[in-house]
Parts: C-alpha cells; structure tokens; sequence
C-alpha cells in the first residue's frame, strides 16, 4: 500500500472513528422528555379533534361500511388487519389514544411509542386525501422516541423506577440530533419546493396573501389581507429565505459544538446564540399560521422539535433560571 | 434559551472490540440517509393532473413571460415539454434510488414529502350543498366557512375535510367526487326529511388580488361538476 493510499484510509479511519465517538455520545434524558411530552400532546389533539368532529368513522373507513370514500390500506398493519373496516378503525382509534396517552405520560416509553406510531399512521395512512403533513411529522417524532429514550425523565416510567420524577441517568444524543435535522429538512425542503411566481418577486411576494384568501385554509374571512398586503409580502419573503435557510443552523450547531476551534466565521457565528432568532421567527410564523389559518395540529407538532435545539443542560438551566426569578419576585411580594 | 454550551456530558469510547457502537453508526447512517432521500420530490412530479391545475398552467405561463423577457424565446407550451421532460429524467432515476429508502419508511413510519403551499391556489375549488325543491329551487345547506349555509359545520370545516377540498382544487382527488357526494346527499336527506334533491357541487372561483377586492369586489365561482340525488339514488 503507498503512502498516500495508507493516508487516506487513515483519514477515513479516523472520521469514523468520530462519527461513532458522535453517535456514542450520551447525556440528560430532560430535552427528549420535553420533546416526548409536546409530541404526545399533538397526537392527542389529532385524535380528539377528529373524534370531537365526529369524522373518525368518516373519513378513515371505507365507503363499503360508511366511510365517505373507497379506501385501501397503506398502512402494514391495516393491511394485515383487513383494511379500514368500522371494527378496525375505531380498534385503531382507540389503542392509538391509550398508547399516545401512555407515551405523553411516559409510561412504557418505546413500546407505548410504537403502539401510538403503527396505529395513528393506521387511521391516517388509511386516507390519503386527508392525511396532512404534519401526520407524517409526528410519526417521524414516534420512530424517534421508539429509538431514543424519551421516557427516561419527567415519566412515570421514573417514577416506576427511582421513585422519582426525575431520573439523571444518561441517555443516548443521537435521537435529539436527528430531530433538529428532520425540522430543518421539513423547512429547507418544503422551501426549495415553493417555486411557484407568488413565492419570489416574480410574483411580487404575494404567496400569503392567496394563501390567506383560501377557503380551503383561511380560518377567518380573508379580505383583512388586502389591506395589510405589504405585510403579507414581507411574510411571505421571511418565510421563503427563513424556510431556504435552515441549512444554516446547522452551520451554527457545528460552530457551537466546535467553538474552541479557530476561524473567523466560527468565532462571529458564535459571539451570539444564533439559534435564539432563528428559533424566535420560526414560532412568529407558526403562531399566524394558528391565528389564521385553519391546518390543524401543524404548528404545534413543527413547534415541538424546537425544544431539541438545547441540551438537557440547558434547558435546566432555562428552568432554574424561571424558578429563581418567581422565587425572588415571590419574596419581593412579601417583604 | 441561552445557558451553558450545548456540550455532551459524556462519551462511550468506542472500542475496536465492541460492534455495536459501529453498528448503530451505520443505522443512524441510514436513517439520515432516508430522511433526506424521501423529502426530495418524489414521483408527484410527473403526475399530470397537477401540471394541467390552472394554478400550475399560470405558474409555467410566469416563467415562460420571464424567460422571454430575459431574451430566452419559449412558449408556454415548450417550456411545459422541456420542464416534463427534466421531472421524468428525475423521477426515472429518483424512483429506483428510493425504493429502499421507501421500505423502511413503510415499515417504521418515517416517511416524509414536505410539499406544503408551493404553489398556493388562485384558483380553489368549494364544495356547495344544496337542497333543490320540486320546482328545482335551490336553497343552500352548506358553503364553506358561512354562518348561514352552515349544515355539519364541525364536520366540513375540520382541517382533513379541507384537505379533501383542496385535494379537489389540485385537480387530483376527482375520482372520489362521486364517492363524496353521495355521502353528503344521503346524510343531507337524513337530516332534512323534507328535502326531495340534494345537489352537491364543485364551485371553482379565480380569487382576487388584493386591489379588487379592497374596492369590495368579491370572486365568482363557476359550478364545474355537480352532481344531484334524490332519496331513490341513495339506497
């Protein structure tokens, strides 16, 4: 083997030697739980809505047994059921609001996890001309927590263990980290898509305003569109390069995560915490997306992998920080 | 947020001798790999019920006016042929490069597709509900997001309802129109045992740019399918 060839296996050598060290690494189960926490939440809100709406018998069963329109059966687990049949739907229905309930309690972590993701992806696989994107997000979020230690704080699971709430055992990171890629690969993907005119100053920057006059989604009457349309070019223009730009966060991570490195653009990237705006205009745009428009549980479930941007550590420190000041402001009231 | 660094607190030393830490490098490896690969367009691409929607035909025709005043001469038309011609290249490699990637997906749930409003509708499509009287006299049960034609509101103003409409406004849910109408007619006749007919409709309408519609003006649809049942077409 010559030298150069021996030099470079070592490069790659030991690359992977840090990708494994990467993968390895562990740390504090609180950000997961959070995560786990949100995530459960959003699944319940789905379920209940449409249960609430009385459209689970409706739009997940088929026109044979009085669903609104012939099915199939996407899903492996409906198709091996029988299909979207009245009996196997509301079983679905209803294992999938037991497990997501576990899940969001954390009790059983990765099983309740796995039993929520077969069975919510079930009901709503089982109707592609209903199913929304934010459907496929939060089986995206199960998966995680079957693979990642959701359940490992702030859990019953804890309390079933340690006799505690808490639990300061170490869990693998890998799991968060992929989550902070999927959010950003939901954004930059869905932002390189938006090639319509409207999207660009081709079309003046007025993707929201039609967006806001549709009745498919608005949830109020659109015509107050018009009268800010300034407004709703200059968030559709935010929108656009904010969507396009989230491959830069992770720019941003790897700075933070290398900050003893030299390089000038490490050093600019990390004299703030970038991550605070960048975070700070995705949930601006999620709440006028909850304002005004009607696209169920989205902004919740997108909203949910925020909390993935901080470690464990941080988060502590974010609530103590919280408990501290209603400490002081609580003794300030009494003296 | 902001705190401490985000650093991890501790680190497996991966060992020569133990696979598993390699193993699982290679799995995360692979579900990287599957989260990106999926979120690229996928065979939609060459649907052409979506590339013949008004909504993409005014999309192409923008492109095309801007191609042309840039000094590029292409009609609309060519410009379809060639922008079709690139999506099927793409699709015919895209498909066979995904199909593991879509295996795993199926079994473990973590598809993905993130086409969220990357066209947004100029042009919609309502579902209207109406009841029809022996004269043939139509009185409205249902318009989307009305406080007076408001039948089965919580129903039909739930966000998969809406979905299913815009699904029709994308032009790719017409098969089911039938399906749906039917389901809408019977209950409609179950709630109104007074009602004869019910017709259920398609309403396309061209919204309005923000100009029009501050001096009041207000879209006009136009019916582009209907369908109406009597009590003796639903058994």
């Amino acid at each position: 083997m010559s030298a150069s060839a021996g030099s470079r296996w070592g490069s790659i050598g030991r690359r992977w030697s840090t990708w494994v060290a990467f993968t390895s690494e562990k740390e504090g189960g609180l950000t997961l739980a959070l995560f786990r926490i949100a995530i459960g939440v959003s699944v319940l809100l789905s379920l209940t809505s449409m249960a609430r709406a009385g459209l689970v018998d409706v739009l997940w069963v088929d026109a044979s047994e009085g669903g609104i329109v012939h099915l199939g059966a996407s899903s492996w687990l409906l198709a091996a059921m029988g299909g979207p049949t009245h009996a196997n739907v509301d079983l679905l229905f209803w294992v999938a609001l037991v497990a997501s309930s576990a899940f969001t309690l954390g009790l059983a972590g990765r099983v309740s996890a796995f039993v929520a993701l077969q069975a919510y992806q079930g009901l709503y696989s089982s109707n592609g001309l209903t199913s929304h994107g934010y459907d496929v997000l939060i089986t995206n979020a199960l998966w995680l927590s079957v693979l990642g230690d959701t359940s490992r704080t702030l859990s019953l699971d804890a309390i079933l263990r340690t006799r505690s709430l808490f639990d300061d055992t170490l869990v693998p990171a890998w799991p968060r980290r992929i989550a902070i890629l999927q959010i950003l690969v939901v954004y930059v993907t869905t932002g390189l898509q938006k090639l319509s005119p409207p999207w660009t100053p081709m079309g003046s920057y007025s993707a929201l305003y039609w967006v806001l006059q549709d009745p498919d989604w608005r949830r109020w009457d659109g015509r107050f569109a018009a009268t800010l349309y300034p407004l709703t070019q200059i968030g559709t223009a935010v929108t656009w390069f904010w969507e396009v730009g989230a491959p830069l966060m992770l720019i941003v991570l790897y700075h933070r995560r290398t900050r003893g490195r030299s390089g000038r653009i490490r050093a600019w990237s990390n004299r703030w915490d970038l991550r605070l705006p960048y975070l700070a205009v995705g949930v601006m745009l999620h709440l006028a997306i909850l304002a005004t428009m009607n696209v169920g549980v989205f902004s919740l479930v997108a909203m949910s992998f925020y909390v993935t941007f901080f470690s464990p550590d941080e988060v502590a420190h974010f609530f103590s920080r919280l408990a501290d000041r209603a400490r002081r402001g609580r003794m300030a009231n009494a003296t | 947020m902001s705190g401490p660094p985000s650093e991890p607190v501790a680190s497996e030393t991966p060992k020569p001798s133990r696979a598993w830490p390699h193993v699982r490098a290679v799995l995360v490896i692979g579900h990287i790999a599957t989260l990106v690969m999926l979120s690229l367009p996928g065979g939609y691409v060459i649907d052409k019920r979506r590339w013949s929607t008004p909504d993409n035909q005014s999309d192409l025709a923008g492109w095309a006016e801007r191609a042309r005043r840039l000094g590029y001469h292409v009609t609309n038309a060519e410009l379809e042929a060639r922008l079709f011609a690139v999506a099927t290249a793409y699709a015919s490699v895209m498909g066979p490069a995904s199909a593991p990637f879509r295996q795993y997906a199926h079994w473990a749930g973590t598809h993905q597709g993130w086409v969220m409003f990357s066209s947004p509708q100029r042009h919609p499509r309502e579902i209207h509900i109406d009841l029809v009287d022996a004269k043939g006299v139509a009185t409205p049960l249902y318009r989307p997001r009305s406080d007076s034609a408001s039948w089965r509101r919580a129903e039909l103003d739930h966000d998969r309802f809406r979905k299913l409409s815009s699904r029709f406004g994308k032009g790719v849910a017409d098969g089911a129109f039938d399906d749906v109408a039917r389901w809408l007619a019977k209950r409609a006749l179950e709630d109104v045992p007074s009602a004869a007919r019910v017709r259920v409709s398609l309403v396309r309408f061209d919204l309005l740019p923000p100009e029009r519609v501050r001096v009041g003006e207000v879209p006009v649809g136009v019916t582009d399918r209907m369908v109406e049942l009597s009590r003796k077409d639903l058994p």
